[in-house]
């Protein structure tokens, strides 16, 4: 009793040990699928945890992955911290990169030089923002399930994306439904790898997101918001505004999220570039606690994860499949531990 | 009356939840015929040891002796059996059924025929005619008044042969008529024989009904004496373990013709969470250096009023002023901008936000916080909390303290703290003591008795008639919405007030 009450006064040591606890206790429940399966699981993992940091090139590759999954966990976060959720990172991701390839195909991105990132971030956090707005205002206006609203908006997006690659957008010089490439790209940050510029801007949004979270009346009224929707009206503190403005802010961060694939990954707009994404930033956020660097962190591991399956199951030949069952598993032990703890949660008189 | 023998005695019950120690060695006996009152503040221990009776909880160590033998009770069926009830605060009725049907439910197991069922309603009438207990046994009980429930809770007891009866804070929720009727039966179920154990924290009714009194203070039993020496100094002594100064309360006699309101409102009426109308066209001027307290039953709209004099509900129709300047209700800003301070009957959800830690809550409602260049300055705010914290006796580890982890009368200080620093020209109280203990009680009273000498107009809404006589300089009865009365506390009374809240007799067409 003694011990578990001084784990539950140190909140956020308490809720790491967890989270430790989580990912080992799935690791574990992984290695006796990959046993069943035959394979050697310390042999796996090595491909899978470690390997994926030993060199240049695969951390480079790693950098490609964590930059839309940290910006879009980051953007999410915003939401969470109001006590929204927003799902919608795919489409939104799809919209942004939409926005970046109309300014990157444009005669000013031509004229502009390198400069028509600027320009283009700009229209691709727009068109983000817009498209997780649409489910802010449905959400303020009509109360709609913003869990609902930005779900099915994916689907849109997504097909909108693939009407654009096949038609307007195509680049007729070759037979693969893609966009021309865009004027030019992000810079790189290391020679023989993919890694570019554009993890630290992933890395600013944190930054970002940590002051405005702890250190603005907005970032404040946000969590008062979270905290119990009670208080902020007793604190005069308005729902629909601030619901909108997390929307609109979580969008945004997805469109930069899906501009940054444009110029620093795709170079081109192709079909299911927005990947698995989404749903991985609301992982991390969630993993992540909403706190800078706890998202920061599960990002890491999230992009570490997915870039070591690719090479676990080239080398082992276990499906890269197996990924899902960990994350899956990992989420499970997080939410059993957080509620088991939680419920246990006592006022000291 | 029959002879003094012993129904219940309870010896050495220790009860510890963790670390602490909910009941500590307590030693209880309950006579046949006797009212014997359990009195103690909130947490003092009362309940978990009528739980422990009552075989909701288990007690660590100690016995239980009924009739002189010693019984294990496990459950509340077994208490029952040994004819042991219990009114709870919380009535465990069924509401759609009927108070016939919630008694039928108890313990029969044949089927509920209509000679069965005729069979029972003679019992009952037989047992409500004994004891003078008038209810309604075919009613759907939801439609009956709370007081109706009780007794229907009392009548379930002694239908089931219930020889030792609890009752926990059974006044909490009634109006005054409705307790005179209560202590009727009490009595006559005592002169019938029964032991009765009155929990409570009200020291008049205590010493008014009462045989004997048991004092409980933190887990432990602080005093016992017979009620006829009781002396109410010394009991409060007992329940607190020092003296408490009741302050001398000076009224402000109603000059109020000549001044501006700070807060007036014209015709208000609003709906409640359910978008049920529930304020009906309230008109109410609150004017400096008074306190007007609201006396209504629960659920009359005196919460809604307060909401949107607060600037945190919007009405649906009617208009605020302030200052005699016509405000939105649809803005809490501008509420907060003019000084209307608000501390909400919810501490813990409306008044704070409990992840929150105590200097992050000190912001609340608050449109402008200490700044350096964009950022909050939380350095400030930090000294800002600290500071209040001490001047209010605010009991926690400090600034950074979860604010769940506060007690009730240590949040509401904080509460009271914040709003008062703000220097507000009006503040709106909603049940400022409500489940707080006599010392943080009397020191709320006293900020909002020092508040009003430095001028601000205050509304008090509360449910206990000894602090709305106390502190109001008059009080403002609503029913269903309305005001149905204005009186003044020196000329008025509990009775009259009572009524009022009732719908009957009021000045005006209610």
């Amino acid at each position: 009793m003694k011990m578990l009450d001084s784990i539950r006064d140190k909140n956020i040591i308490s809720k790491c040990i967890i989270l430790i606890i989580s990912i080992i206790a799935a690791l574990l429940i992984g290695a006796v699928f990959l046993m069943v399966l035959g394979v050697n699981p310390v042999e796996s993992y090595y491909y899978l945890l470690i390997r994926p940091f030993q060199s240049l090139r695969s951390i480079g590759e790693l950098s490609i992955k964590l930059t839309p999954i940290l910006l879009i966990g980051i953007g999410v976060s915003f939401t969470f911290q109001a006590k929204l959720t927003n799902l919608g990172g795919e489409g939104q991701i799809c919209m942004g990169a939409i926005g970046m390839t109309l300014v990157g195909i444009s005669p000013l991105a031509e004229a502009l030089g390198p400069w028509w990132i600027l320009p283009g971030m700009l229209t691709a956090a727009l068109f983000g923002a817009l498209w997780a707005g649409i489910a802010g205002f449905f959400k303020t206006r009509f109360k709609a399930s913003e869990i609902i609203t930005t779900l099915l908006l994916n689907y849109i997006a997504v097909q909108f994306l693939s009407y654009c690659v096949y038609y307007p957008l195509r680049d007729h010089k070759g037979n693969i439904p893609q966009s021309a490439k865009v004027a030019s790209t992000l810079p790189k940050l290391i020679e023989g790898s993919r890694m570019n510029a554009g993890v630290i801007l992933a890395v600013i949004g944190v930054i970002i997101y940590w002051i405005i979270i702890r250190k603005t009346k907005f970032g404040y009224n946000l969590r008062v918001l979270g905290g119990s929707i009670k208080a902020s009206v007793y604190g005069g503190i308005s729902k629909k505004k601030y619901y909108l403005i997390a929307m609109l802010i979580s969008g945004a961060f997805a469109g930069i999220a899906g501009s940054i694939e444009i110029a620093g990954t795709q170079t081109r707009l192709v079909e299911g570039l927005a990947g698995t994404y989404g749903f991985d930033g609301v992982v991390a956020s969630l993993m992540g606690m909403q706190h800078p660097v706890g998202v920061l962190l599960s990002s890491i591991l999230l992009a570490g994860l997915s870039v070591g399956a690719e090479t676990m199951q080239v080398k082992t030949g276990v499906s890269s499949l197996f990924l899902n069952v960990l994350e899956a598993l990992i989420v499970l032990f997080i939410l059993l531990g957080f509620s088991f703890f939680n419920g246990k949660g006592g006022k000291n008189e | 009356m029959a002879e003094k023998k012993t129904l219940l005695e309870l010896k050495g019950i220790t009860k510890s939840f963790g670390s602490f120690k909910a009941n500590d060695n307590i030693d209880l006996n309950v006579f046949n015929g006797e009212i014997h009152a359990l009195l103690g503040e909130n947490g003092a221990g009362k309940s978990t040891l009528m739980n422990i009776l009552f075989g909701i909880y288990k007690a660590d160590k100690g016995k239980i002796y009924i009739s002189g033998k010693e019984v294990k009770i496990q459950s509340p069926k077994d208490a029952l059996s040994y004819g042991i009830g219990m009114v709870h605060q919380h009535f465990m009725l069924v509401e759609k059924f009927s108070a016939l049907e919630n008694i039928y439910l108890l313990g029969d197991e044949k089927p509920l025929t209509f000679t069965h069922r005729k069979k029972i309603e003679t019992r009952l009438n037989a047992l409500k005619e004994k004891y003078g207990i008038e209810v309604d046994l075919n009613s759907p009980v939801e439609q009956l008044s709370i007081g109706m429930q009780q007794k229907i809770e009392i009548l379930k007891l002694l239908y089931t042969g219930a020889e030792v009866l609890i009752l926990d804070e059974p006044t909490a929720i009634l109006i005054p008529q409705e307790c005179d009727i209560l202590f009727e039966i009490i009595s006559n179920l005592a002169k019938e024989g029964k032991g009765i154990i009155f929990i409570s924290h009200k020291l008049d009714e205590v010493l008014s009904i009462s045989n004997r009194i048991t004092v409980l203070s933190k887990g432990k039993v602080t005093g016992r004496i017979a009620t006829k020496d009781a002396d109410k100094n010394a009991i409060i002594k007992m329940m607190v373990g020092e003296e408490i100064s009741i302050p001398e309360i000076k009224k402000t006699s109603n000059n109020n013709t000549n001044q501006i309101p700070i807060l007036r409102a014209d015709e208000v009426e609003a709906k409640d969470e359910r978008g049920i109308q529930t304020l009906n066209g309230v008109s109410l001027s609150i004017y400096p250096s008074e306190i007007v307290g609201i006396a209504s039953v629960e659920g009359n709209g005196q919460e809604e009023l307060a909401e949107v004099m607060a600037g945190v509900r919007k009405a649906a129709k009617g208009n605020m002023f302030i200052n005699n300047k016509q405000v939105s209700t649809r803005a809490a800003k501008d509420f907060i901008d003019n000084g209307i301070e608000y501390v909400p009957a919810d501490r813990n959800y409306v008044g704070s936000v409990p992840d929150f830690p105590l200097y992050e809550n000190w912001i609340l409602r608050n449109r402008k916080p200490s700044k350096k260049r964009m950022l909050l300055d939380y350095i400030t705010i930090k000294q800002q909390t600290g500071k209040a914290m001490e001047d209010y006796d605010v009991r926690a580890r400090g600034a950074e303290e979860r604010t769940a982890n506060l007690s009730g009368g240590n949040l509401q200080k904080f509460i009271m703290a914040r709003a008062l620093s703000k220097n507000p020209k009006a503040l709106i109280c909603s049940y400022p003591t409500r489940g707080l203990d006599i010392k943080a009680t009397w020191f709320i009273r006293e900020k909002v008795l020092e508040a009003k000498s430095s001028g601000v107009g205050i509304l008090l809404i509360s449910g206990d008639f000894e602090e709305l006589f106390a502190l109001s300089d008059r009080i403002v009865v609503m029913y269903r919405g309305k005001i149905v009365g204005e009186v003044l506390p020196e000329d008025s009374s509990v009775r009259e007030v009572g009524s009022m809240m009732m719908g009957v007799n009021s000045h005006e067409d209610a």
